[in-house]
């Protein structure tokens, strides 16, 4: 059983660890045109997938404001309709982008024979799991098949992230009150971080749905760790453009771009800068701070009493 | 021909693929410190801009002592970020080969300065105070109680911060000191 339930700082830590102990390998740097393209096509598959009917969600006002005020996560209250058909014919390309550009290890991840209705049983069983956060469930199907954990993760955000979007409210200013760490719609901690150089602004990224969403600057998103002896960034040699903003107390990462304008990032979205800073990932785990695999929510359950010590954390400090 | 769970993946290898290589969309991917960033740890603090009496908001980030970084705060409610071009220049207080850092002293009627130790000017400040306050501190006027000496003045700069500020005038209306100002006008 993947020890997950157990102390989950001390479980990051050791991943972090583990991760240590793969030096003396090389990881080679991709070029930004090869990530924007990755991102492009991602993108087009994803919309076109959506358009088609892949998955809907109807959320009304009131449900957003009551899920808003109790700090519960979109997701934890209604769920969208997936059409499986549908579903099975993104998995396959969204497959086939993966292999292109990751590894050899995706090129069986989704068959090339007929689709069979287990093929849809199992994607079903996997988007269901991962829209709920459930981490547990992903380690025992990537110990099982025998793919890494966090390749299948990358693979399962990737493949639910329409899901999650059809029920994400389009209005960006939705989610102005939410003072979380996490994200609002689907309870992922965020992967990125954006300062605006305009007004130092620092917004929030998930990975899950692309959600941004406002954060105070000194406070840590993971901890809500506000002494401001404990925060602090990794300053990169060489470059403005890229901070690793840490927290001693949690020993949390989050990579942050410094970034022009207001509101969009630029050189390819969230998706692209995410995708080329991996030295940064290396970088903040040399320095032995950490991070929980792609795709596991904050909280396994929204009403936990974890998840409500966090959410009181806030409502001491406002 | 159905296809179960454990085909799908009959294929796919176990092959070394962290975390940190995944994120970089690479077939050979695994950590390296060769990868590792040359970095310094800053940390960020949040103080109030000297120059008037707005007082905004601001983010220094130090480096081992030496600041690096200076920006608005984003989440004061006063400025929300933003800085005029005094309050963006304000790092300059800071790092400047023209900021004083000894005590320079000019003698009366002398056209030189003279370095001195910080513990001779404080001596000699503190003896100047006493005298001049000794011989013109009144304890009433006009009968009634004011406390106060009109033989001192004091008058601020736009370098001190918030915290100093409120120490100095602390220390003046201690002393009876009514001739208190600071430059923070614009």
């Amino acid at each position: 059983m993947f020890p997950f339930n157990g102390n989950r700082t001390t479980y990051i830590w050791r991943i972090g660890e583990s991760i240590l102990q793969l030096s003396g390998l090389v990881v080679s740097e991709i070029d930004q045109q090869r990530a924007q393209e990755f991102c492009r096509l991602y993108q087009e598959q994803k919309d076109r997938f959506l358009l088609s009917g892949l998955a809907k969600c109807e959320v009304s006002t009131d449900d957003l404001l009551h899920l808003q005020a109790a700090g519960t996560v979109l997701l934890s209250g209604v769920q969208p309709t997936i059409n499986r058909d549908l579903l099975v014919a993104f998995a396959r390309e969204l497959g086939g982008l993966l292999h292109s550009y990751i590894s050899e290890n995706f090129h069986n991840i989704i068959p090339e024979t007929e689709v069979g209705s287990e093929t849809g049983d199992w994607l079903l069983s996997l988007v269901e799991q991962t829209l709920r956060g459930k981490g547990e469930y992903l380690s025992i199907v990537a110990r099982e098949i025998g793919v890494p954990l966090d390749l299948l993760a990358f693979f399962a955000v990737y493949l639910t992230r329409p899901l999650r979007q059809a029920a994400a409210p389009t209005d960006k200013s939705a989610f102005g009150g939410w003072q979380l760490g996490y994200c609002p719609v689907c309870g992922l901690w965020p992967r990125m971080g954006r300062i605006s150089s305009e007004d130092n602004s620092r917004h929030l990224w998930c990975i899950g749905c692309e959600t941004t969403w406002a954060f105070p600057r000194l406070r840590c998103p993971f901890c809500l760790e506000d002494d401001q002896g404990k925060l602090g960034y990794l300053k990169i040699a060489d470059t403005e453009r890229y901070r690793i903003y840490t927290c001693d107390s949690c020993r949390r990462y989050l990579k942050t771009v410094i970034d022009q304008g207001a509101t969009e990032i630029s050189d390819g979205g969230f998706d692209a800068q995410y995708l080329l800073t991996s030295s940064l990932d290396v970088t903040a785990v040399f320095e032995k701070y950490i991070q929980d695999f792609v795709g596991f929510a904050a909280f396994d359950l929204q009403d936990s009493a974890a998840a409500k010590r966090y959410r009181e954390k806030v409502t001491t400090q406002t | 021909m159905k296809t179960t769970r454990r085909q799908f993946f009959a294929g796919a290898g176990a092959g070394l693929v962290s975390s940190v290589g995944l994120f970089g969309l690479t077939s050979q991917a695994v950590a390296s410190p060769a990868l590792k960033l040359k970095t310094s740890k800053a940390t960020e603090s949040t103080t109030i801009c000297p120059f008037c009496g707005v007082g905004c908001g601001q983010i220094a980030s130090v480096i081992d002592g030496k600041l690096v970084n200076l920006e608005g705060d984003p989440d004061h409610p006063i400025n929300e970020g933003a800085l005029c071009s005094k309050g963006a220049a304000v790092a300059q207080l800071h790092n400047n080969p023209r900021r004083l850092d000894k005590v320079l002293y000019r003698a009366p009627k002398s056209a030189k300065w003279e370095e001195k130790t910080w513990d001779w000017a404080i001596e000699n400040i503190a003896a100047k105070v006493k005298k001049t306050r000794d011989a013109t501190f009144r304890k009433d006027e006009d009968g009634k109680t004011v406390n106060r000496t009109d033989g001192i003045a004091c008058l601020g700069g736009a370098a001190l911060d918030n915290e100093e500020c409120y120490l100095i005038s602390k220390a003046m209306r201690s002393l009876g000191i009514v001739y208190l100002e600071h430059q923070a006008r614009i």
